[in-house]
C-alpha cells in the first residue's frame, strides 16, 4: 500500500509538472502578481517598505489558495474525463490508494508553494533590512490550511460534477455568503417579527451556513494581527483548531469522493 | 480446462445520458462462463456490448441486475484479485504525460510483483519494439506504438486472465503476428484470455470457445468447433465440363451434385457434394470419365457462422 502511495505520488507530480494547463495558470498567477505588485513598488505603501512586503506577500497567498482549489478539481476530472484511472484500478490498486496519494501530492505542491513564498519573504526582510515579524510565517500556516480546504472541497466536487459547476459552487456558495444572507434574513424577522416567509427561511439558510465549508476557520480570531504582522502567544492555537478542522474536513471530502467514485463507471 | 474463472449471470448493464437520465440497455440478461485456460472470444457488430461486456467482468461497470464472479467472487476495481489480471483497452486511455518507459514503469510496479524492474521493463519494450522511443511522451506516440505500449503492460504483470479489447488494432502485420505468438505462448502457459475482436479470422485461429453477440444479448455461446460446423457437411469438387470417351451413359451431372460455377472457357465447374455422397460421387467421375482437379471438404468459416446466427436472430425477431 506504502509503495503504491509513493509510485502514484511521483506519477501525480509528474503530472503537475508535465500539465499545460497547471503551467499556464501558475503563468497567469505570476503576471497577475506581477502586475498588481507593480504599483506598490513604485508608488510604495502607506507604511513603507514593510507594507509593501506584506501587501505583495498577502496577494502571494491569495493566489496559492484560488490555484489549490484549481488543481484540486482539475486533477481528478482530468483522469476522470480521460479514462486513464481505468489503467490504475484493473490492477491491484484500490481507488482509496489512488484517491488518497491524489491528496498527499496535491497537498505537497499547495506546501511547497507555500515554503517558497514564505522564504521568499523571509529573504526580502534581510535584504532590505527590517525585522522579521512572526505574522508572516503564521499567515503563511494559515493559508495553507485553508488552501488545502479548498483543494480537498475541489476534489471532491469534481469527482461529482464538473469543474466549472465546481468553481461556481466554491465561490457563490460560501459559507461566508450564507452568513451574510442569514444575518440578513435574522435582522428581516426582528424587524417583522411575524412574517412566516421569513422565520421559515432563516432556519433553512442556517443549515447551509453550517453545512458549507469554511475556507478560513477561525480567521475571525486572529484577523487583527493582518495589519501588524504580530502575533500574540494565545493566537497561535487557532493554527492548531484551525489544522484539526482541515484534517477532519479532508478525511469527510476524501471518504465522500470516495464513495462517488465507487458508484461511477470508469469506463 | 480446470475450473471457472468468470461467470456471469443474467447480468443488465443500463446507462443513462443526459439531462432526462434516458436509458440505453448495454447487456440484457447476458450469461457467459469462461473457464481456465479458455481462450474466449466476445463476438458481434458494432454496439453489441462486447465492451461493456469486458467492463463489467472487471466491475467497472455497474450492473443494474444478475451477477458475476471473477475468480469466484464479485470483481471490485483495484482489489488484490486484479494481481492476475491484464487489461488491453480498445481505445489508448493511458497517462499520456508519462513516456512510453515511465508509464511501464509504473503499470507494472502497480503489479507489487517481485521481480519487477526497470531491466524487465527495458526487455518488454525491446520485445514490442519500442526501446528506442523509451524517451518519447504517450502523448506524442502513433496509434500502434500506443497500443504496443498498452500489450507491454499487460506482458509484465505476468497474468492468469488477460482482456484484450481490440488487441490488434492499429498494429503493423510484423507485430500483429509476434503479438499472435506471444499471446499464443501465454495461453499455453495456462492464461486464460478473453478477447474482443472484429477480426474474425484472427478469433478463428486462437479462440478455443466464442459468445456472439447483438444489442447486448448474448445469441449463442459455443465451443469454436462447435460454431465452425455447418448444419451439414460438404465438399466441393472442380471437375471437367464434358464426359471422357469412355462414358458410361450421357455422363450427366447426378441431381445431388449442385453446380456453384461453370466456366466453359477453363473447361471446369465446380460442384458442391453433399458428403454423405461423396464415395457415389467418386464413382461418379470415374464412370463418366470426368477429369478431377480438385476436391476438398468445404469448412463453413467463422464469419459466415456469425452472419448466419446475427441474420437468424433478426428473422426471429422480425
Amino acid at each position: 500500500m506504502l509503495e503504491q502511495v509513493f509510485l502514484n505520488t511521483a506519477v501525480n507530480l509528474k503530472f503537475f509538472r508535465r500539465s499545460r494547463f497547471i503551467l499556464g495558470l501558475s503563468l497567469l498567477v505570476f503576471l497577475l502578481m506581477a502586475i498588481s505588485s507593480v504599483p506598490m513598488f513604485i508608488f510604495g505603501g502607506v507604511g513603507g517598505e514593510f507594507e509593501v512586503m506584506r501587501q505583495v506577500f498577502d496577494m502571494l497567498l491569495d493566489y496559492v489558495q484560488v490555484f489549490a482549489a484549481i488543481m484540486g478539481m482539475f486533477y481528478i476530472h482530468s483522469h476522470i474525463k480521460d479514462r486513464s484511472l481505468k489503467m490504475v484500478l484493473t490492477k491491484p490498486c484500490l481507488p482509496e490508494t489512488w484517491l488518497f496519494s491524489l491528496g498527499v501530492s496535491s497537498a505537497l505542491v499547495v506546501a511547497g508553494f507555500h515554503i517558497v513564498i514564505f522564504f521568499a519573504a523571509l529573504g526580502a526582510f534581510f535584504v532590505v533590512g527590517i525585522q522579521f515579524q512572526y505574522g508572516f510565517l503564521f499567515l503563511a500556516a494559515a493559508n495553507l490550511i485553508s488552501s488545502m480546504i479548498l483543494m480537498f472541497y475541489g476534489m471532491f466536487l469534481a469527482t461529482i460534477i464538473h469543474p466549472a459547476l465546481a468553481a461556481v459552487v466554491i465561490i457563490f456558495f460560501s459559507e461566508g455568503a450564507f452568513m451574510g444572507i442569514f444575518e440578513l434574513v435574522s435582522s428581516g424577522l426582528l424587524a417583522r417579527p411575524d412574517s412566516r416567509l421569513l422565520s421559515s427561511l432563516q432556519p433553512f439558510f442556517e443549515l447551509i451556513y453550517l453545512a458549507l465549508p469554511m475556507y478560513e476557520p477561525f480567521r475571525d480570531r486572529y484577523s487583527d494581527m493582518m495589519d501588524s504582522m504580530t502575533v500574540s502567544s494565545d493566537q497561535w492555537i487557532y493554527l492548531v483548531y484551525s489544522g484539526a478542522y482541515a484534517l477532519v474536513f479532508g478525511t469527510l471530502m476524501y471518504l465522500l469522493s470516495l464513495y462517488f467514485l465507487r458508484r461511477k463507471n470508469i469506463i | 480446462m480446470s475450473g471457472e474463472i468468470l461467470r456471469a449471470e443474467n447480468v443488465d448493464v443500463v446507462f443513462r445520458y443526459g439531462i432526462m437520465r434516458d436509458k440505453v440497455h448495454a447487456l440484457r440478461d447476458f450469461s457467459v462462463s469462461v473457464a481456465e485456460g479458455d481462450f474466449f472470444a466476445l463476438l458481434g457488430p458494432n454496439g453489441a456490448g462486447k465492451s461493456t461486456a469486458m467492463y463489467s467482468f472487471m466491475g467497472l461497470c455497474k450492473i443494474e441486475s444478475g451477477r458475476i464472479e471473477l475468480f469466484g467472487k464479485p470483481p471490485s476495481p483495484g482489489s488484490a484479485m486484479f494481481a492476475d489480471v491484464a487489461y488491453l483497452p480498445e481505445e489508448p486511455h493511458y497517462h499520456m504525460y508519462l513516456t512510453v518507459e515511465e508509464a511501464l514503469m509504473f503499470y507494472g510496479r502497480l503489479y507489487g510483483k517481485n521481480g519487477f524492474g526497470r531491466a524487465q521493463a527495458l526487455e518488454t519494450l525491446d520485445r514490442m519494439g519500442l526501446i528506442e522511443f523509451r524517451r518519447l511522451p504517450l502523448a506524442k506516440c502513433s496509434k500502434g506504438m500506443k497500443q504496443k505500449v498498452g500489450i507491454a503492460q499487460c506482458l509484465v504483470g505476468r497474468p492468469r486472465l488477460l482482456f484484450l479489447d481490440e488487441p490488434t488494432r492499429g498494429l503493423d502485420p510484423v507485430i500483429v503476428k509476434e503479438f499472435r505468438d506471444i499471446l499464443r505462448s501465454i495461453h499455453s502457459e495456462g492464461a486464460t484470455v478473453v478477447l474482443n475482436s472484429h477480426i474474425l479470422s484472427e478469433v478463428e485461429t486462437l479462440a478455443n470457445r466464442a459468445v456472439v453477440m447483438r444489442k447486448g444479448r448474448a445469441l449463442r455461446a459455443d465451443k469454436m468447433d462447435n460454431l465452425l460446423r455447418g448444419e451439414k457437411d460438404e465438399y466441393m469438387a472442380m471437375i471437367g465440363n464434358q464426359p471422357g470417351p469412355e462414358a458410361a451413359g450421357n455422363g450427366a451431372l447426378p441431381d445431388y451434385a449442385l453446380v456453384m460455377e461453370s466456366n466453359a472457357q477453363r473447361g471446369v465447374t465446380q460442384v458442391a457434394i453433399p458428403a454423405e455422397r461423396f464415395h457415389e460421387f467418386i464413382e461418379f467421375t470415374r464412370t463418366s470419365g470426368r477429369k478431377v482437379h480438385d476436391i476438398s471438404l468445404r469448412k463453413k468459416t467463422l464469419e459466415e457462422s456469425v452472419f448466419s446466427i446475427l441474420s437468424m436472430n433478426e428473422e426471429s425477431n422480425a
